[in-house]
């Protein structure tokens, strides 16, 4: 029997309490190895054309969760440490020095970090398959992408254990620095004292939420793009606030009905009140983990939904060349021919380069049209051009988002050489009905507008956009290359436009929906982890409540009670935070809606409901069973 | 030379929001010889956990001196201070402070592990410990699942393990039922006479107290008085009763 074996036989029997950690540490560890190889992947690069776009975000998806896993460890240390300062003062008592008692605690973390990292390598290197073909599946590729798990993957992984195992450690030295043995004289919970009701400070926390509310969903357009950082910082703020005084004051209130409460809910108000100091930051930041997983989820799969059908009706040509003269049309034309096309020919529409000024100051490069060659392309889709365009009235595509998002008729100038014309807005969204590379911030004027326009910029700045349509696949595939090599001036092919689209949600979808999974993951374990800690100090309470007569099953409703607030409020919050991000989000970009919530919310609901369950579970093992002083009387 | 000498020792707790400062200790001076057994009593607020914070070194005094095996208590800082508490000084508070991931075996052999003494070693002093102690069927078992007693007397072998020179003890029996106490008051009692420590120990319980040799009367801060036993324990026991009512009167 030596002190290595002493104390690393505890250390494992206190090893159930970090087993949360490991396991969300090694989910995160998994994420950010198959970031990682995903961004070194030469799939992946060959899907987007050797674009560095993708790389990117999975390099930025990595870089997050590695941020995210160091930081949890300095969380977790923070709450699994505060229940061991007796333990640690014992261990002085006996008379180990401080730095030894510093190097056990940071060889616990050290041991769960390396363990995390073990299980979370071995884990993505056993499922890389399954993340490959699930990769594979949401970018809609034909051939499976490659998932090279290698070092630079293992390098990160690790990286992110070493920084939590460090920041774990910082957090011990602290413990340890301030832990004294004069801490065993003093009673266990003199610490704990129940706060204080801040209805100020509550109504404080209330107010910035709602004022947050309000500004993610009446704000729009620009208004709401510069009012991200301030509603964000207001909502974390608010919810911080709101658990920290709300819940006490509720509770507090709550306690002084007395009439028509039941004991268990009197029991349970109590227990809330008391903890509130302590869990408050720690409910508060669960609701914004829930939020935050919530948003990136419902929004890449609403970016997915949305911007899906968006590009097939801002793409709706099979090929579209914007040409400048009609040489390079013919060539286009050509090529299509000998690879077979035998279709209509192509769609010849005239549009004149301009520049738009808004009257808020912003300013545009802009493709102009005439009101009837949009009406020509439009019919060559099969639809009619409904809007009535007047003189001095101009129609903008979507992406002048300042002009076609505004309710209000928008005065602004169009200028070409010399030429000048002022026009107002028609407040409605266009939909060009060419691609939105040749349309991009389309201007639709009237005929007699446009004619002035045009006459007074010089014919040297018209162009010309062509279009085919019903073209055979094969005959896009065999002219691919050819088209290709045209250069700048190569003709845009639809499905390519839609591979990449797809390339890049497909692999915003499954950045999006991994991060989700290890944000939740955390957030669920940090409050079973709380709860059950809690439990611990419950035993001697609920002996109390017993020897005064309560049963098991008012017990067993108190506890689920005291759970339920424990879960529920976050997850109430994190969802109420997130239908305002996304309501915020449409009005910003105009692709979000309700599903991506509701598809979340009944994803995390469930998974918090099992959390509890099990959570109820330890408790009442705690309160009850296993040889805790506790012992079933009823 | 005694085992400890305390002189003119004060301790002033300042408030931490500008409140008047509390003098807790204030000229108390008072020597305990080897293998002797001594307890400090007195009403709450009298300065006893304070006194005795100050001899087991978690806490520092503002004048007077503590010699302990005549080394000043002012040189022990650190690692050597870490080493002289686990050599010298023995710990039993009012709840048993035991590790409750370590068995009971366990918990008593932390210090001598932590000593690195040879594992026959250690195996034998807990068997040792364990059979004065009365506690050698719960050694295998984990502190929830003993009763108070057994705790306590399980942390009194943790305390006297390394066969320290003076075992500090903090209302001992406080958190016991009337058996165990006594119990463990025995315990402490026999382990005395055989001469395994000195003993120091603070409490109100006048029945505890009448198991030591001398008692140390607190008031205000102060030593009172100080009492000898010299014949039969019941005796004793009524003197300090006595004293008590007479300290009691003295504060009306």
């Amino acid at each position: 029997m030596n002190t290595v074996s002493i104390l690393a036989s505890s250390a494992r029997r206190r090893f159930g309490d970090a087993l949360l950690l490991v396991v969300s540490t090694a989910i995160s560890v998994m994420a950010i190895a198959t970031f990682t190889a995903a961004a070194a992947s030469p799939t992946v690069a060959a899907a987007t054309g050797a674009r560095q776009s993708l790389a990117s975000l999975f390099a930025s998806a990595s870089f997050v969760t590695a941020v995210f896993a160091a930081l949890s460890g300095w969380f977790f240390a923070e709450h699994y440490l505060s229940r061991r300062k007796r333990e640690v003062a014992t261990w002085l008592l006996v008379g180990m020095r401080k730095r030894v008692a510093f190097g056990l605690l940071s060889a616990e973390f050290g041991a769960a970090a390396l363990l995390s990292f073990l299980a979370g390598a071995g884990s993505g290197l056993l499922l890389s398959r399954f993340f490959s073909l699930a990769l594979t599946a949401m970018m809609k590729e034909r051939s499976p992408i490659a998932l090279p798990f290698g070092g630079a993957s293992f390098a990160v992984a690790g990286l992110a254990c070493l920084f939590q195992f460090l920041l774990a450690s910082a957090r011990s030295a602290i413990t340890v620095s301030r832990v004294s043995i004069a801490d065993l004289m003093r009673s266990e919970r003199e610490a704990e004292r129940p706060p204080r009701a801040r209805p100020f400070l509550a109504a404080a926390g209330l107010v910035l939420i709602l004022a947050s509310y309000s500004v993610a969903v009446f704000a729009e357009g620009s208004l709401a793009a510069v009012s991200i950082l301030p509603v964000l910082v207001c909502t974390i703020a608010g919810t911080f606030l709101c658990f920290g005084a709300l819940v006490p004051t509720l509770a507090s209130s709550f306690r002084k009905r007395k009439a028509g409460v039941g004991a268990a809910a009197l029991v349970a108000a109590a227990q809330i009140s008391f903890r509130s100091r302590r869990n408050a930051r720690l409910l508060a930041l669960t609701a914004v983990l829930v939020a935050v997983a919530a948003t990136a989820c419902g929004t890449v799969i609403a970016l997915n939904v949305s911007d899906s059908m968006v590009t097939r009706r801002y793409c709706p040509h099979d090929i579209e060349l914007a040409a400048p003269g009609p040489g390079e049309i013919s060539r286009v034309d050509a090529i299509l021919s000998d690879r077979g096309h035998r279709g209509p020919a192509p769609l010849v529409v005239e549009f004149s380069k301009a520049e738009l000024t808004l009257e808020n100051g912003e300013t545009f490069a802009a493709s102009v049209f005439s009101r009837s060659a949009w009406a020509k392309a439009l019919a060559g889709l099969g639809e009619a051009a409904a809007a009535q365009i007047g003189a001095g009235k101009f129609l903008a595509s979507m992406a002048l988002s300042g002009v076609s998002d505004s309710r209000r008729p928008l005065g602004a100038t169009l200028r070409s050489g010399d030429a000048s014309i002022a026009i107002t807005s028609i407040p409605a969204k266009c939909l060009p009905p060419l691609s939105f590379r040749t349309a991009i911030n389309a201007v639709i004027l009237a005929d007699s507008d446009y004619e002035a326009f045009k006459a007074a910029a010089g014919e040297g700045r018209v162009e010309s956009a062509a279009v085919w349509d019903d073209v055979d696949p094969d005959v896009v595939r065999a002219s691919h290359a050819a088209l290709s090599a045209l250069g700048p001036g190569a003709p845009m092919i639809r499905v390519d436009v839609l591979a990449e689209h797809d390339s890049l949600n497909g692999a915003m979808l499954f950045v999006g929906i991994f991060l989700a999974a290890v944000f939740l993951l955390c957030a669920i374990s940090l409050l079973v982890f709380r709860v059950t800690e809690d439990s611990r100090d419950d035993a001697d309470r609920y002996r109390i409540l017993q020897d005064l007569g309560a049963t098991r099953q008012v017990v067993r409703r108190s506890i689920v009670l005291q759970d339920l607030f424990s879960f529920g409020l976050p997850l109430v919050f994190g969802l109420m935070h997130c239908t305002a991000a996304l309501v915020m989000m449409r009005n910003i970009a105009g692709y979000a809606n309700a599903g991506p919530t509701m598809i979340v919310g009944a994803a995390a609901v469930p998974a918090f409901l099992a959390a509890m369950a099990l959570a109820v579970d330890r408790q009442l093992d705690y309160s009850y069973g296993r040889g805790r002083p506790l012992q079933e009387r009823n | 030379m005694p085992l400890l000498t305390v002189r003119d020792l004060a301790k002033t707790y300042s408030s931490r929001f500008g409140g008047p400062a509390c003098r807790a200790l204030s000229g108390v001076s008072l020597e305990l010889d080897r293998g002797e057994f001594m307890a400090v009593m007195g009403p709450s607020g009298s300065g006893k956990t304070t006194l005795l914070n100050l001899i087991a070194l978690i806490d520092r005094q503002d004048s007077g001196d503590i010699l302990l095996d005549g080394r000043d208590s002012r040189e022990l800082r650190g690692d050597a201070l870490s080493d002289f508490r686990r050599k010298r000084l023995g710990f039993v508070f009012q709840d048993a402070s035991l590790i409750d991931t370590m068995t009971v075996a366990e918990n008593i052999a932390l210090p001598l592990a932590l000593d690195r003494m040879p594992k026959a070693e250690i195996a034998g002093r807990i068997d040792d410990l364990a059979s004065a102690l009365g506690i050698a069927e719960v050694l295998g078992k984990y502190p929830c699942e003993t009763s108070g007693g057994q705790r306590q007397r399980a942390a009194a072998a943790r305390a006297l393990a390394c066969r320290p020179s003076l075992l500090l003890a903090d209302e001992p029996t406080g958190a016991l039922d009337s058996k165990s106490g006594r119990d463990l008051m025995e315990r402490f009692a026999s382990l005395n006479e055989a001469g395994q420590a000195a003993i120091l120990m603070v409490t109100h319980d006048p029945f505890a107290a009448s198991w030591a040799r001398k008692v140390v009367f607190l008031r205000d801060g102060q030593v009172f008085t100080e009492i000898r036993r010299g014949g039969e324990r019941k005796a004793f026991f009524d003197r300090i009763l006595e004293v008590q009512a007479a300290m009691e009167g003295a504060g009306r």
